[in-house]
Order: C-alpha cells, then sequence, then structure tokens
C-alpha cells in the first residue's frame, strides 16, 4: 500500500523538533549556583564526569509536549495519505428506468432488487472505498442521489420506481460519460443488453438481468360514450407476450363494486380486442386483468374517467332558401353532441359569407356562399373543377380531399382571407382576416356545386364542430397514456374571469399537489406515474383525468436475457473527495490543542515563581 | 590571623568558658574535673588510709568525731583540639564564612594558649593524615585554602584525626553534609573533656530567599541540577535546616556540649559578644 504526504512542504514543520530541542537545551539552561548539602534542597545532583561537558538534553514533560505538537502539527500540514484512503472509487449508475424493470422472476425477485443485487456486489468487489452517483435513463434524466457512499445511495435506491415507457437511454448514458470526465467508472444496469448499434460508450460496464418471462397486459383501453344513448363503451385490447395460451380474468370495478367480471383465453403471443358495455354516469372505472404466471403488474390495471359529453351548440343563420340550409341542418341532425341553438349560447354561427360577422374572440362563424346574390355577381362566378390546393395542416381540412369536386359559384371575395381551399390563385375557401372572430368562408354557391354530395361536405362540417369542441373551456380528453402532455383551455377570452379572485390551479395526485400555471391554455407536462389526477381551481374541482400505462414494448418480457459487457476503457484517476479526512484534521487539531495546554499546565510553576 | 584585630580583640576580652565544666589536663589555670591542690575548696569525705594528712580537717573530727579530709579542686591546664572543616563548603557565600572560620579557629588556639594549654588545630580535608598546626603554625591559617571534598563524617570514619583523651574538643564546621548528627556528635564526644560544637553558616544558608531558576552546583561533589527557588522551596529548605540544626543540639546536649549556629556576615566580634557569650562558649573577663 503506498504511503505518501498531500502536501509534502508540511514536513518543513519537522525543522521545529529539532528548535525546540536546542531550546530546551540552552535556553533553558538556569544560571548556577554553588552550594553544599543539596539534600536539603531536596535535589538529586547528578554528578558529571571530568573533561569536555556535553549536556544531556533534559528529557521533561515540557519538552515532549511541544515535541509532540510541533510533530502533529507539521503531519497534519502535510496530511499523510497511507493507501487509497485518499481516494475513492467514482461509481456512476445508469439505471434502466423502463417498466419492465419491474417484472418479477418466478424466484420472487423483481428485475429491479436483481440489479441492485449486483450493484451491491459490484461495490464490495471494490477494493477502496466507492462513492456512487445514481441517475436514471427516461424522457427526463434523473439524478437520485450522488457522490454519495453506498448507505446513502441505497436509501435513495429505495425510493426508485422504474415505470418508464419505450425511451431512448443514450442520453441518460451521455450524461454519465459527462459526469465520470474520465475519473469514474459507469455501470448501466437493465434488464435487457442494448443493442450494439446503439453504441454504448465504452468505458460503461452493462450488466443486465433480464430474462424471458411470460407477460399479459393492456395495450389500449378507451372509454366511448355515446351522448345520445347515455351509454358508454369500454374498448379494451388485450396481449398475450408469453410463449402459451393464457386464460385471463378481467374484472371492473367501481369505488371498489365489482361492475363486471369476464374470462377469456388468449393464445401465444397475440393480442385481442374486447368491448364492454358500460352505463352511464359511472364515472371513473378500474379495470384488472389477471392471469397466473403473469410477471408484470403495471400494464394489468387500468383507470378510466367516463368522458364528458361536450355538445357544440350552433346557431344558423342562413335564409331560408339559401342551397346551404339541408345540408347544413342534415349533418348537425346526425351528430349526437351537436344541437341547433338559437339564443347566445352558440358556440357556432352558420351564416351567409355575404354578411361579414362581428368582431368576438369568443365566437366562431363559418360563412357558406354565394358571397352576393346579385345577378351580374352571379354571372360573373366561376364555376371550377380542380385541382384544388388545400392547406393540409389545417385541422379542418383533415381528411377532406375535394376529389371529383365542382367548386361552383366561385365569386370576388368581399374581405380578406387566408387561402385554406384555392384553385389556382382563387381561394375557395379562407380563414377570415382583421376580426377577433374565428371565422371561416367558403366562396362557393352549393346550387352550382356538388360538395355537399361528396364525403368532403361531412368531414369538412364535423371537422369544424370537433374543433369548436376541442376550443371549448374544460378537459377534452380524459384519459391519456404515460408521458403524453394534457392541454386544455381554461377559458375563452383574452382576460381570465376568475383573475379578480386568483384561484390557483392545482394537479393533485395520490402522492403530491402541483402547482399549475394559470393560463386561457393550460399545458400539463407528461406525468409519469399512473394514476388519477384531480385539477383543482381553488378549492373546486376543475377536472379529472387518468394515465395509464400502455407500451407493448416495455410488457413484452419475452426478448429479455442476462449478461455482461466489462468496460473496455477504464478511467485515468480515481475520484478524489473533497477534505476526505476532515476528521484526522479535527483530531489533530484538538491534540495539539490538547499538547498546548498541557505544556501551558507543566510550565505554570515556572510562570508562577517567575 | 594571629594579628587580626577582631581576633585580637575578643581575645583580650574573653576567656574560654571552661569554669563550670569539669577538664581534664596538666595543672594550670583551669579546675579539673577531679580533686587536686589547688586553694579552692570543694567537699568533705571521709579520711581513707593513704591519705595525706596535712587535709585533715581537725575542727570538723572535734565536732563530729570523725576523721574528715579536706578536699580541694585540681587546677589544671587544659589540652584543646580545634577541629576546621576545610572542604569547599567552608568557603561559600563570599569570604565572610571561611574569614569567621579562621578567625575562630585562631581564636580559640590562642585562648588556650593563654590558658597554658596546648591547642592542637585540625585541618580537616582530604589530607591523610589530617593536617595537625600548633600554636606556633597558626600563621599557616593564613594561607588556608578550604579545597577539601570530604566531609566530616567520613574524616571522623576514617580516624584521620588523633584525638586525645580528655581534650577540650572545638568543632567549627557548616554541617551540610549528609551525616546521622547522634552519631557524628557521639564520636566527636567521645573520651573528650568537653565539647564545643559551632555551626558556621552563610547568610545564604541559613536564610535563603526565591531566586527563580537556578542551576544548583554541589561545590564538593561537583553534581548539579535544575531547580526552581521559589518559597515554597525556600520553605522546605529552612524545615530541612531547622530539624538538621535541631538534631545537632540535642545530640550535642546528650554530651552536655553547647551547640551554637553563626552567621558569618555577623562578624566575629558580634558572634562573641553575642552568640558565643550567650552558649557558654566564651565569657567576658
Amino acid at each position: 500500500m503506498p504511503f505518501y504526504f498531500a502536501n509534502p512542504w508540511g514536513l518543513l514543520g519537522l525543522l521545529s523538533l529539532p528548535a525546540i530541542a536546542a531550546i530546551h537545551m540552552y535556553h533553558h539552561r538556569y544560571p548556577p549556583l554553588l552550594i553544599t548539602g543539596a539534600h536539603l534542597w531536596g535535589a538529586e545532583m547528578q554528578v558529571t564526569t571530568a573533561g569536555r561537558k556535553r549536556e544531556r538534553l533534559p528529557i521533561t514533560a515540557s519538552l515532549l509536549l511541544e515535541l509532540l505538537a510541533a510533530l502533529i502539527i507539521s503531519l497534519t500540514l502535510a496530511n499523510p495519505i497511507y493507501g487509497n484512503t485518499g481516494r475513492v472509487t467514482h461509481l456512476i449508475v445508469v439505471l434502466d428506468n423502463s417498466a419492465s424493470m419491474q417484472a418479477i422472476s418466478p424466484e420472487g425477485e423483481s428485475f429491479q432488487q436483481a440489479a441492485l443485487q449486483k450493484l451491491e456486489e459490484r461495490v464490495r468487489s471494490e477494493e477502496r472505498d466507492t462513492v456512487l452517483t445514481l441517475m436514471t435513463t427516461g424522457r427526463r434524466i434523473q439524478k437520485l442521489a450522488g457522490p454519495v457512499n453506498w448507505n446513502e445511495a441505497r436509501e435513495a435506491i429505495a425510493l426508485w420506481k422504474p415505470n418508464e415507457t419505450v425511451h431512448d437511454v443514450q442520453p441518460a448514458w451521455d450524461r454519465a460519460v459527462q459526469l465520470a470526465a474520465g475519473q469514474g467508472q459507469l455501470l448501466y444496469l437493465t434488464d435487457h443488453m442494448p443493442e450494439e448499434s446503439l453504441r454504448p460508450p465504452d468505458e460503461m460496464e452493462i450488466i443486465s438481468v433480464g430474462q424471458k418471462l411470460s407477460n399479459v397486459g393492456f395495450t389500449t383501453a378507451r372509454w366511448i360514450f355515446d351522448a345520445e344513448t347515455q351509454q358508454g363503451l369500454l374498448f379494451l385490447r388485450l396481449a398475450n407476450y408469453g410463449p402459451q395460451t393464457t386464460e385471463l380474468t378481467i374484472t371492473g370495478t367501481v369505488a371498489k363494486q365489482e361492475l363486471f367480471s369476464r374470462k377469456t383465453k388468449l393464445s401465444a403471443k397475440s393480442t385481442a380486442p374486447i368491448e364492454i358495455p358500460i352505463p352511464g354516469g359511472v364515472g371513473e372505472v378500474q379495470i384488472k386483468l389477471s392471469a397466473p404466471g403473469d410477471a408484470l403488474e403495471i400494464d394489468n390495471v387500468v383507470t378510466l374517467i367516463e368522458p364528458k359529453v361536450r355538445t357544440v351548440k350552433v346557431s344558423l343563420t342562413l335564409p331560408e332558401d339559401h342551397p346551404a340550409q339541408d345540408p347544413v341542418k342534415r349533418i348537425i341532425d346526425s351528430l349526437a353532441d351537436a344541437e341547433f341553438t338559437t339564443d347566445e349560447t352558440s358556440h357556432l354561427e352558420i351564416g351567409s359569407a355575404g354578411i361579414k360577422p362581428g368582431s368576438s374572440i369568443r365566437e366562431w362563424w363559418l360563412g357558406i356562399g354565394p358571397m352576393s346574390q346579385d345577378e351580374s355577381a352571379t354571372d360573373n362566378a366561376k364555376d371550377l373543377l380542380g385541382p384544388y390546393l388545400l392547406e393540409k395542416q389545417n385541422p379542418l381540412l383533415e381528411g377532406v380531399v375535394l376529389g371529383g369536386v365542382v367548386w361552383g359559384g366561385s365569386q370576388e371575395w368581399p374581405y380578406e382571407v387566408i387561402p385554406m381551399v384555392s384553385a389556382g390563385a382563387t381561394p375557395l375557401m379562407g380563414r377570415l382576416t382583421g376580426t377577433l372572430t374565428t371565422a371561416f368562408a367558403l366562396n362557393i354557391d352549393l346550387a352550382r356545386s356538388n360538395l355537399t354530395q361528396s364525403p368532403d361536405w361531412p368531414i369538412l362540417l364535423i371537422n369544424l364542430i370537433e374543433e369548436r369542441r376541442r376550443s371549448l373551456p374544460g378537459l377534452s380528453r380524459w384519459n391519456y397514456r404515460l408521458n403524453e402532455d394534457i392541454q386544455f383551455r381554461l377559458y375563452e377570452g383574452l382576460a381570465d374571469p376568475a383573475a379578480e379572485e386568483k384561484s390557483s390551479l392545482s394537479l393533485v395526485s395520490e402522492s403530491e399537489t402541483k402547482p399549475v400555471l394559470r393560463s386561457e391554455v393550460v399545458f400539463i407536462s407528461a406525468q409519469e406515474t399512473p394514476g388519477v389526477y384531480t385539477i383543482k381551481e381553488g378549492d373546486q374541482i376543475f377536472g379529472k383525468f387518468a394515465v395509464n400505462f400502455f407500451d407493448p414494448q416495455e410488457s413484452n418480457l419475452s426478448d429479455l436475457t442476462p449478461g455482461r459487457r466489462t468496460a473496455s476503457k477504464k478511467p485515468v484517476e480515481l475520484f478524489a473527495l473533497d477534505d476526505p479526512f476532515s476528521w484526522l484534521i479535527l483530531l489533530g487539531s484538538i491534540l495539539i490543542l490538547l499538547f498546548i495546554l498541557a505544556d501551558w499546565f507543566v510550565l505554570k510553576p515556572k510562570v508562577r515563581s517567575s | 590571623m594571629r594579628h587580626d584585630p577582631e581576633v585580637q580583640n575578643a581575645i583580650s576580652r574573653y576567656q574560654m568558658g571552661l569554669l563550670r565544666v569539669p577538664v581534664a589536663g596538666q595543672s594550670g589555670e583551669l579546675l579539673g574535673q577531679g580533686t587536686g591542690s589547688s586553694l579552692e575548696f570543694q567537699e568533705y569525705r571521709e579520711y581513707m588510709p593513704g591519705d595525706d594528712i596535712r587535709h585533715l580537717d581537725w575542727s570538723a573530727y572535734a565536732r563530729s568525731d570523725q576523721l574528715m579530709i579536706r578536699l580541694f579542686r585540681e587546677e589544671i591546664s587544659p589540652r584543646t583540639e580545634i577541629v576546621i572543616d576545610s572542604s569547599r563548603s567552608m568557603q561559600l557565600g563570599g569570604e565572610h564564612k571561611s574569614l569567621v572560620a579562621k578567625q575562630l579557629a585562631t581564636m580559640f588556639a590562642l585562648m588556650s594558649g593563654q590558658l597554658g594549654g596546648r591547642p592542637a588545630l585540625f585541618l580537616a580535608d582530604d589530607r591523610r593524615p589530617v593536617e595537625h598546626l600548633t600554636i606556633e603554625g597558626l600563621n599557616r591559617l593564613d594561607d588556608l585554602e578550604f579545597s577539601g571534598v570530604g566531609d566530616l563524617g567520613t574524616i571522623l570514619a576514617d580516624g584521620a584525626i588523633p584525638f586525645k583523651r580528655q581534650s577540650v574538643r572545638i568543632i567549627i564546621s557548616d554541617f551540610l553534609f549528609p551525616h546521622d548528627p547522634d552519631t557524628l556528635i557521639r564520636k566527636l564526644a567521645a573520651e573528650s573533656a568537653a565539647l564545643w560544637v559551632i555551626q558556621l553558616l552563610n547568610r545564604f544558608e541559613q536564610d535563603p530567599t526565591s531566586l527563580g531558576g537556578r542551576r544548583l552546583v554541589d561545590v564538593e561533589t561537583g553534581g548539579e541540577t535544575d531547580m526552581i527557588i521559589n518559597q515554597d522551596r525556600v520553605q522546605q529548605y529552612k524545615e530541612r535546616l531547622h530539624r538538621l540544626q535541631t538534631s545537632l543540639a540535642r545530640a550535642s546536649r546528650r554530651v552536655h556540649a553547647p551547640f551554637v549556629t553563626l552567621v558569618a556576615e555577623r562578624g566575629l566580634t558580634e558572634l562573641c559578644q553575642t552568640d558565643l557569650c550567650q552558649a557558654g562558649i566564651l565569657r567576658a573577663e
């Protein structure tokens, strides 16, 4: 074991030792006093031999204490290092945060536990002390702890719960390499050996604790609600990733009361959809899947929130003889969650394109041509056969192709629009500018067009209704996947109606409550834990949504294998902790103080007599 | 030293205080312990055959019808043996101690000579045999160097001093060497007619003061040690010295010897006038 001084200059302090001895030898010599009858003085005389006199150094308590104090001061300053006590191994551990790490083997041990056991073995195998930095892979790389000793690391690991869907692990590797900076060792603990194409860092050791296991789980779960019948339908897709046919039991509970239970058989490596009717007004249902030999729990549970009906109210202001009157009515009437209204609560006005709407940020408007009923305008109107240029990015035109559609009666635009559908340089449909109203206009004369007979007509209108529905305040979706962002409109308009009340918005889960920034459109970043989340506005519940784990790749445990890859590159140096021996310095300082105090105590009579 | 004014003054004013002390020696001015031929009547006793009939007291015979012999005190000249400690310790503390030692020795020798005695002066040092001075050789004291390193106890143990029986012995020393006072005084007093014990110290030896740190050097053995001479140390020294002096005095008393401690710095004149007279060693003429 090597022994060295971290600060050899401190050894210069050892020069004080002969200096102290010299002081005791010469400086402390008293003037002679010739006496007789030494026995009366109680002195033990020492007879020196004749010849050249060489004084013996008087070994006094004071001398010893001062020498010891000087020695310890020098050694403390020199910072002696024995062996590798001054340096430790810095092990940067990247933990695979995939949900599959929760899988439990037939022996009853999870991959997570097996990985931690490997880590402990790895730490114990080190000759010197080890400090660890723990980080997890995932969309957001998390540093669990570090640099900490093993005991602290173990406490941090106890709180770790891997539940990520499939994700890129390379950013975590890169971060680990960056952290190591050539001085630390890298270890990646996972349940499957990464492909070489991913190019794991050469200096990283990889240990895989995975093994092939059977698993069944949900891959999809939806709650569809029919506003017309007020009945719900659960659509579930189940998957069996194992090599054998498995009998599954699906149980739905509402407020801990069993709502339904189904048994089904699922052949090896197959999926099957299941539809389960569910009455309206249930609110929240938890569906569990159980099967013998199932290894992963996280994909066996799904919680769904009942969708809310968000009816879009449409006011139709078209003249009775307008050619769009019937086609519009036909479409709106067919939609369960849209209805006509005549009062001011309408969400969407459909009227004649010739009359420009007012300017209100809360209003939506669709104008349908013709732009003018004048004879001259009608005569000059163009009938177009295409080709049409569609702004495909616009959600209103999603699914619209206008194939074979004759766009008839296109007239001059009485206002400016941003084209959405054009034929050559002629805009046929566009969004109005110069108004706060979300306004669209179709420059068309349906009496001269076959648009209403084409499939594009209902698609266009339904897109508009759905777009308007999405823009309504409140949650537009209630069931999300893990790592899916949540977005909803809190209120319509520029001004927050609750601004004066200053009601805070918060997201409440089983484990915590997080504040949410108020704005017209609220954005909640993707949640990493499955469960039910409640959005509260002050003390009032604004809405509820559920987050569930669906990831066929993580649920499939049939490809997991154990393995190990040693690091091909060793770190250049060991990691040096800052001031690792502060307790030694403290001890040295205390000893120095004690020696100095003892020296003062020994010399006290001398001082008093003088 | 013989012509030292203080010595001359002393011998002119004092004589040795031997009257009450029975001594032996040649016929002279001092009264002996036994009966003798002096005119000083001592006592009666019954006549025994062989007694000098000239000393028969006829009057007493007439009164008591018994033959009584009149006894007279014997007159003697004392043999005086003066022992002067010639070790190095006797010259410590300046010249006072050695000077007074020489003066005392000379004074006693001259006083003894005046009484018709034959004083012998022994210089107790390391030489063997011990140097022996007579009254004629007192000038040797002028050149006396206190250079001995042996102590009086050792010298006595060696039998280096040829003491005579029935002599008057005067011992001048500081007695600061390790010894047993009883043993030492008994040896000095053995077969003597009288013993005077004079402890001569310098002022520091008698009454030391705090000096702080000092390297103590024993002037005779050469031994050294470092010591803080503080009040505690001084007090301890004084206690030990007092015990020594008390022991010496007690041992001297047992052999009917006066013991006196003299501090040299006070000078011979004052010492004779006070300490020596009070001790009965000298008496004014």
